[in-house]
């Protein structure tokens, strides 16, 4: 919900009320007049009101502070620097912050709107919730949830697999050429084909319409149906493959240590290029910035853009080989995995910070967030999940499942409390509580979506397509200045040169016939004399033009390029008048 | 055109003949009733009558003209009128009418009418008054359009439907014509009872408006007034304007000058502070006179030169100027000097002896302001005025100067005893010191051996902690304290010696603490002196023996602090005007002096082979001391006063000195521990002479320890520097004086603040990295912030490029850890904690005993550790070097490469295989300012900022700053907030996307009237916000925007 989306029930009384007053916690002393009171695991929040508060905000409940420091877009404009020549100006600007306050606290009251909460096993004394086997669950749960959880044996030995983003649909893709599609919740089967090649990875494509595997030689895009759609040979022997749903790019990752982004609204591959660091096995992408991960051999961590053939960042993890790595969906800590039996947790905004570390008894193979945060991990055939690793508290696993074959790629369902595992004999579904998240955002990605909405969320999302231009390890970058130009800039404008006009002195020759009268004389030059300073003035701006065009963009040359995404910002061009005589 | 312009001139002169009228009628009447006073016939004023009698007062004054030798003697028959024979005229009624009234009235009719002004100079005058005008009406809409320009968003057409239900009643106040029987009825039952107001028609009102004429004159002569006063306004200034007169000029400026300072002094009276103000701007005035040089060297004073010799009163005149610029020149030098004789003086004693002495001055008329004895006297003068001195009585002036005579004559005798016993002391002084010495040297081998260990120490820490190096510095120090204890006893000892002197002659108090400061210092100095020579022999015989490097170093201080005394004694001789002594010293100090530069080359000589031999590590260290004492101590030679901070108290000292009284003290100290230095310096002379290595190698730590003095007093003056910045200005005047120079330099000035706030998370907290050791953290980021500072001071400029706004960005976002982890082994040696799992079934012996079992069991191995295991993990660390290697290259490769500007060849010989020598190729070496990598103290991350931010980016970043803005953070700011419906509420979005003007379709959009003023004096223009419209509508509006805004988009 942290994008806010259903705010349908704002009233006209709102917004005029909104007017009025503007929320201020000075004198809100939250500790005095808040009762907080905890019923069935959830806390409800009582705010007393004196007469004059419930005066200024009647029919409206106020924002708890923290709350509305949660949504805080941070500190702004310095007013007190501009505005005291244009009272005006500072006018305006004093508007616009109170709007964002107000934006800012619209958003935090849609947190009333998220109704459901997640559930979590507790443990009775002296015992652990680890013990809790899935038969255990199965039988305690109602008879949906029990559906949930389900084994599948499939003999096409190691499975691949893939959830869509709504965590309604389910690929699996076996090493032996099975490629199988369906419905997990109600197990419709969309398709189920033998692709005849081994596949290595699978995955989805914006919708549940399409998805890809990488097969043997070359990647393939096939339809719900199970029919080709496309057989990329561009992505040659490709071991991983990630979808960035919001920029529309197919990233795969090759046995060469090819790396490339294939733009599949267009067909058209965005980059290709050779990372140099051997067979890329391990690659997972980063929610927050779309920012690919990679693990090494070496023990490094490396990111990429589709923007330079060099690595963004790179990160020594482990002493030894890297086995697997995750981010979390919001994108703040990353999780890794070594040949050193380590699991550690970095905070994924400000890379190289250890958040935590731990030490397995056996090396992990597989490590998966959940929504919630819990991180699932595997251990041969042994799937633990742990809870609170991000702050230190796991010391024992919160669930642990023994599956039938090691375990080859899990995931957590979203918006499900559900962990898929993909083994060598097949694939299952374990029931974890409190894994996903209970509240969905419909305009994100809705679980219970009917084709209409797809359609429509389709044409959305291709409209509002990020370029890949866009992508950074810092996804704020696009609303910062580019101060080392602006610098450049300045320092040009600085060093215009300003020329002086020439001095010219003509003396016209004689002319017959009274045309050498005082008066045409001067005419004629002043005439000579006015054009050669113009042409000296014309060609010294062009000079100063093309030197300043180093630094700034040449318009010339930009209508011929294709057009950037913040085109549309730009100031539109006159469009010159012919004028008739 | 034309025909308006004589429209125009029409109406101008009607308007004018309008206003003139009345008066001229006015005087005709008076005219009249004189008449009548005189009881003549023509009382009647029929009109032919009135006519005659002015035809003939013409004819009288036309006779007038003409009778310029005629004598009027009695009757004159006069013919008056043309036409109806001659009509007698008494003659005597004649001669009343050509009576002196007439006569003058007539001559003041003759005055020629006022030139009118030039064209342009009316145009204007007409110009500025319809700006007026103009100006005035258009106010009356100032409010209106400011309240829209505030609007967020102005609708148009501005006059909208009232779409409120209406009340009733307001519905039924129209004026109703009665149409039914009952309804008229009742209408007139109404009016008859005068319920209902009348209303007035349009005729009626008319009525009212209209003037009387009584009305009208008076309106009329207010105008003609209005008119009457601008014409005379307007021919003042075209006077005044005209006037070239150099006199006029002049009495007008002594005017202005005059009533300035009569604005001065009521304001001393009123308000003080005000009148100070006033006197600085003055003073500034002043002060930018005297910097433009114009009493020098101004074009009229070189047109003067030639005619000087010709003309006295010219010479006179250049003369004053001269005067006038030396005086103004010379208030500078005088000011430095005071400011140091503040700290001597007390205030009081100051102002009195300089009162006392100006007045002398002037008395003996050797009053002179380039005299140093009279120069300290000036400043009283400027500061009080000349106005005080004059109000000095005569009588008193007498008694000053004779009393000042007295007071110098007693002053000399008595340094002539204090001579005397001085030189008996001195030789007391002698013996003890030598037996003191013996004891001395002891100890100070002790303290020095000390020292060079902990010098060593210092060197291989680069001594670039400032904090440290001080504490170390005081512990070098400490010995030869211990020394100086023991002298300034003895130095008190002579104080009071001086003391029973002056007791003995009764002086008055304040003469008497006066002079024991002098007679102290003095004491000192000549003492100076004597050992001073005695040093100069022993150097000469060190220079033979060429192993005196120690000395030198010595001989340079001792240089630079006998200047400083020198200046102390310069200062004395102007002060009390007994120079005569002193300068035998002071020649003294000149020949010590002169004869240090000589030394000194031939003892960098000597050190520079002293170091060929020395390998140690102190080479390169002293090499840099070396060059620093080279490069810095010519200027201090030179000039004295600079020489001071040079002193060893120096850096130490001015932080202490916090205010005047203080940094007299201290001022104090400094002469007074100026001999004890010396005494101290000589004492280990003897060592060299005993002990060749021991020397040199104190000579070496000596200079050592100056180099981190040095190093020491350059980081603390960037200290102040920043500290000036901060707070308020630190009170040791030199410092401040040479900081504020600094200061003044012509820094480039900065348009925008490049600060940003890139980077900024908002949303979450911040997580705490395990492997904070917070050490020495904040003092090393202090540190590191103040050499940031201090460089961009030196660079003068402001960091603003790639790297530094990296290295603030990196500073804001991690403002508590600033730990620097270089080492990635460090980073990844952190104690982890262990997990308890089940094992899998691939491994032997696996079941579900991990998390059933003790924990003891749970691993493989039972015996096995977590130092074990760690040590297992590291028991390879290539991995480890590798990534180092590879940090280290990507180091390289994106840092800026070495490059020199040397040309091969140049001063050398040529031939095949030249090679540049390393010394040329560093001086010409291009110096890039090294950016600092974000990933410098991350010692496991490599990051690649060009990779990251990468030019494909830039591109569709902005790279300006837009209007209103002049800092990147506050641009960004104003961006910092999401407007698209995908990641606020509606409502938010619908609100942050409001359109600035909207018009509603179809309607005509009229301009304003000005019914929206009464609408406004009314306060019913109501807000745009709470329109008649109703939120409903705003709601729609909003969404048709934002449509509006998608589909343009596409």
């Amino acid at each position: 919900m942290g994008r806010g989306g259903g705010s349908s029930n704002n009233n006209n009384s709102h917004w005029n009320q909104q007017q009025q007053h503007k929320f201020k916690p000075k004198w809100m002393k939250p500790e005095s007049n808040v009762k907080r009171e905890e019923k069935d695991g959830v806390t409800v929040t009582e705010y007393t009101l004196s007469r004059r508060q419930l005066k200024r905000y009647a029919g409206r409940k106020v924002v708890d502070p923290k709350l509305l420091q949660k949504y805080s877009k941070g500190e702004g404009v310095v007013q007190k620097r501009y505005g005291r020549k244009n009272s005006i100006l500072r006018h305006k600007m004093k508007k616009k912050e109170e709007k964002i306050h107000q934006a800012e606290e619209e958003a935090a009251r849609t947190e009333t709107l998220l109704t459901e909460s997640s559930g979590v096993l507790e443990a009775e004394e002296g015992t652990y919730t680890a013990h809790i086997t899935q038969k255990d669950i199965r039988n305690a749960v109602d008879i949906t949830t029990a559906a949930k959880g389900f084994d599948l044996q499939l003999p096409f030995g190691p499975y691949k697999m893939r959830f869509t983003p709504n965590g309604r649909h389910l690929v699996l893709g076996g090493r032996k050429g099975h490629l199988a599609s369906f419905d997990w919740v109600t197990k419709k089967l969309h398709t189920e084909i033998n692709v005849m090649e081994s596949i290595h990875d699978v995955c989805w494509l914006h919708t549940e319409q399409m998805m890809a595997a990488a097969q043997k030689e070359w990647v393939y895009i096939y339809d719900n149906q199970g029919t080709e759609i496309h057989c990329l040979k561009k992505l040659d022997r490709v071991l991983k493959l990630e979808f960035l749903p919001y920029h529309f790019l197919l990233c795969t990752s090759s046995e060469s240590g090819f790396l490339s982004w294939l733009d599949i609204t267009l067909g058209k591959e965005v980059i290709q290029f050779p990372t140099r660091k051997g067979r890329i096995e391990i690659m997972c992408q980063n929610p927050y910035n779309a920012v690919l991960c990679c693990g090494h051999a070496k023990g490094t961590v490396t990111m990429w853009t589709p923007n330079k053939k060099e690595a963004v960042m790179t990160v020594l993890c482990h002493p030894r080989p890297v086995k697997a790595i995750d981010v979390d969906p919001s994108g703040r800590y990353m999780a890794t995995t070594g040949l050193d039996r380590m699991v550690k947790i970095w905070d994924a905004r400000n890379m190289g910070e250890q958040l935590q570390s731990y030490l397995l008894p056996h090396g992990a193979m597989n490590v998966k967030f959940s929504q919630k945060n819990l991180l699932a991990v595997s251990l041969g055939n042994v799937v633990e999940v742990f809870k609170d690793v991000i702050s230190g508290g796991a010391s024992k696993s919160y669930m642990t499942h023994k599956a039938d074959g090691i375990v080859t790629d899990m995931q957590f369902c979203p918006y499900e409390d559900i962990l898929g595992i993909a083994t060598y004999k097949g694939y299952s579904s374990l029931i974890i509580p409190g894994a996903g998240e209970p509240n969905f955002d419909a305009l994100e990605s809705n679980p219970y979506m009917s084709l209409s909405g797809r359609r429509e969320a389709e044409v959305k999302a291709v409209l509002t397509k990020v370029p890949s231009n866009l992508i950074t390890l810092d996804p704020f970058t696009i609303g910062q200045v580019d101060v080392p130009t602006l610098q450049e800039k300045v320092d040009a404008k600085a060093k215009l040169i300003h020329v002086k006009k020439p001095e010219i002195d003509f003396t016209p020759r004689y002319r017959m016939k009274g045309k050498s009268g005082s008066a045409q004389k001067f005419k004629r030059k002043q005439k000579v004399k006015e054009g050669q300073q113009r042409e000296y003035l014309k060609a010294a701006m062009e000079q100063r033009d093309t030197l300043l065009s180093d630094t700034t963009d040449n318009n010339t040359k930009q209508e011929d390029k294709p057009s950037e995404v913040l085109d549309r910002f730009k100031p539109k061009k006159k469009v010159q008048k012919k004028t008739e005589f | 055109m034309k025909v308006q312009l004589s429209s125009l001139r029409e109406k101008q002169d009607e308007e004018a003949s309008l206003f003139v009228s009345g008066k001229f009628n006015d005087d005709e009447d008076d005219d009249d009733d004189g008449e009548g006073g005189d009881g003549e016939s023509e009382d009647d004023d029929n009109e032919a009558a009135f006519d005659e009698a002015s035809h003939s007062r013409l004819l009288n004054n036309l006779m007038k003209m003409k009778r310029t030798n005629k004598r009027i003697d009695g009757q004159r028959e006069v013919r008056t009128s043309l036409g109806s024979g001659v009509v007698k005229v008494d003659a005597s009624h004649l001669i009343k009418r050509i009576g002196s009234a007439s006569l003058d009235r007539s001559a003041a009719k003759l005055q020629s009418l006022p030139v009118p002004l030039e064209k342009t100079v009316a145009r204007k005058a007409k110009r500025a008054a319809g700006f007026e005008k103009v100006a005035t009406e258009s106010q009356v809409w100032a409010p209106i359009v400011d309240k829209h320009r505030r609007l967020e968003t102005v609708h148009f057409p501005l006059q909208q439907p009232d779409l409120r239900p209406k009340e009733v009643e307001k519905a039924e106040e129209r004026i109703r014509v009665p149409k039914t029987k009952l309804e008229k009825e009742v209408y007139e039952l109404l009016h008859g009872s005068q319920l209902v107001k009348k209303v007035e028609t349009e005729e009626e009102l008319a009525a009212k408006k209209a003037l009387s004429l009584q009305e009208v004159r008076e309106k009329n002569q207010e105008l003609w007034r209005q008119k009457e006063l601008q014409r005379r306004y307007e021919h003042k200034a075209m006077l005044q304007n005209k006037s070239k007169s150099r006199k006029y000029h002049k009495i007008l400026r002594r005017d202005k000058l005059k009533k300035q300072r009569r604005d001065v002094e009521e304001l001393e009276r009123k308000d003080p502070e005000a009148a100070l103000d006033l006197l600085k701007e003055l003073e500034q005035a002043r002060i930018q006179e005297r910097m433009s040089l114009r009493h020098k060297k101004s074009k009229w004073a070189i047109f003067q030169g030639p005619r000087a010799t010709k003309d006295n009163q010219v010479m006179a005149a250049l003369k004053e100027n001269q005067r006038i610029h030396r005086e103004l020149v010379e208030k500078t030098a005088k000011k430095e000097e005071e400011e140091e004789e503040e700290e001597v003086y007390t205030s009081a004693m100051k102002i009195a002896m300089q009162y006392m002495a100006k007045q002398a001055a002037i008395e003996r008329g050797t009053y002179d302001p380039l005299n140093p004895w009279t120069s300290t006297l000036k400043q009283q003068g400027g500061g009080g005025g000349d106005g005080a001195l004059s109000v000095m009585e005569e009588e008193e002036e007498v008694e000053f100067v004779k009393f000042w005579k007295e007071f110098n004559k007693r002053k000399e005798a008595e340094r002539k005893i204090v001579k005397e016993m001085e030189e008996k002391e001195k030789i007391k002084e002698v013996e003890e010191e030598k037996m003191k010495e013996v004891e001395e040297k002891e100890k100070m081998k002790e303290v020095k051996e000390k020292e060079k260990e902990k010098m060593i120490k210092e060197m291989e820490e680069e001594g670039e902690k400032t904090e440290t190096g001080e504490e170390e510095m005081e512990e070098v120090d400490g010995g030869k304290k211990k020394v100086e204890e023991i002298d300034v006893v003895k130095l008190k000892g002579k104080k009071k010696d001086g003391m029973k002197l002056k007791g003995k002659k009764k002086m008055c108090e304040e003469e008497s603490s006066m002079e024991e400061k002098d007679g102290v210092k003095l004491k000192g100095k000549k003492k100076d002196g004597v050992k001073l020579k005695g040093k100069k022999n022993d150097d000469v015989k060190l220079k033979g023996k060429k192993m005196c490097e120690e000395e030198t170093s010595m001989e340079k201080k001792d240089g630079v602090k006998l200047k400083g005394k020198k200046n102390d004694d310069v200062k004395l001789k102007g002060k009390k005007n007994d120079d005569v002594k002193l300068k035998g010293q002071k020649k003294m100090c000149e020949e010590e002096t002169e004869m240090d530069p000589k030394m000194k080359k031939k003892n960098v000589g000597m050190e520079l082979k002293v170091k060929k031999n020395d390998g140690g590590k102190l080479k390169g260290k002293k090499k840099k001391c070396e060059e620093e004492t080279s490069t810095e101590s010519p200027p201090h030679r030179k000039d004295g006063p600079k020489s001071v901070p040079l002193s060893k108290d120096g850096p130490k000292s001015a932080p202490l000195s916090k205010d005047g009284p203080k940094s007299v003290q201290l001022s104090k100290e400094g002469s007074e521990s100026a001999p004890q230095r010396l005494k101290q310096e000589q004492q280990p002379k003897p060592d060299d002479e005993e002990e060749n290595v021991d020397s040199t190698i104190d000579a070496m730590f000596d200079e050592a320890e100056e180099g981190i003095k040095r190093n020491i007093k350059r980081k603390l003056n960037t200290l102040y520097k920043e500290i000036n910045d901060v707070q308020q200005p630190p009170l040791n005047t030199k410092r401040t004086r040479t900081s504020n120079v600094k200061a003044s330099e012509p820094v480039r000035v900065q348009e925008y603040d490049f600060t940003s706030k890139h980077n900024v998370e908002n949303l979450d907290e911040r997580h705490e990295p395990l492997n904070s050791n917070s050490g020495s953290g904040e003092q090393l980021d202090s540190k590191s912030r103040l050499q940031s500072a201090a460089d961009v001071l030196k660079r003068g400029e402001q960091p603003c490029d790639k790297a530094n706004t990296g290295q603030q960005t990196q500073g804001r976002k991690n403002p508590t850890k600033n730990t620097v982890d270089v080492d990635p082994t460090n980073f990844l040696q952190v104690t982890p904690k262990r997990l308890l799992t089940s094992m899998p079934d691939t491994v032997k012996g696996g079941g579900e005993e991990g998390l059933d079992g003790d924990e003891d069991n749970d691993d493989e191995d039972p015996e096995e550790d977590p130092e074990a295991i760690i040590r297992e993990a590291f028991a390879d660390d290539y991995l480890i070097d590798e990534f180092k290697s590879e940090k280290a290259a990507a180091i390289a490769s994106s840092g800026p490469k070495v490059k020199s500007l040397a040309l091969p060849g140049w001063g050398e010989w040529t031939g095949p295989n030249i090679k540049m020598s390393k010394r040329k190729f560093n001086r010409f070496k291009v110096r890039v300012p090294k950016m600092k990598r974000k990933d410098s103290n991350l010692g496991n991350v490599i990051y690649n900022e060009d990779a990251d931010v990468h030019d494909n980016l830039r591109k569709v970043m902005v790279s300006d700053l837009p209007y209103p803005f002049k800092s990147v953070k506050d641009f960004e700011a104003s961006v910092r907030a999401p407007v698209g419906r995908m990641f606020i509420p509606e409502a938010a979005h619908q609100r942050m996307t409001q359109p600035a003007l909207t018009t509603k379709m179809g309607t005509v959009i009229e301009p304003m009237t000005e019914d929206e003023l009464l609408k406004r004096k009314k306060g019913r223009i109501t807000d745009n916000k709470k329109d008649k419209r109703g939120g409903g509508g705003d709601r729609g509006r909003g969404k048709e925007r934002s449509r509006f805004v998608d589909i343009k988009g596409q």
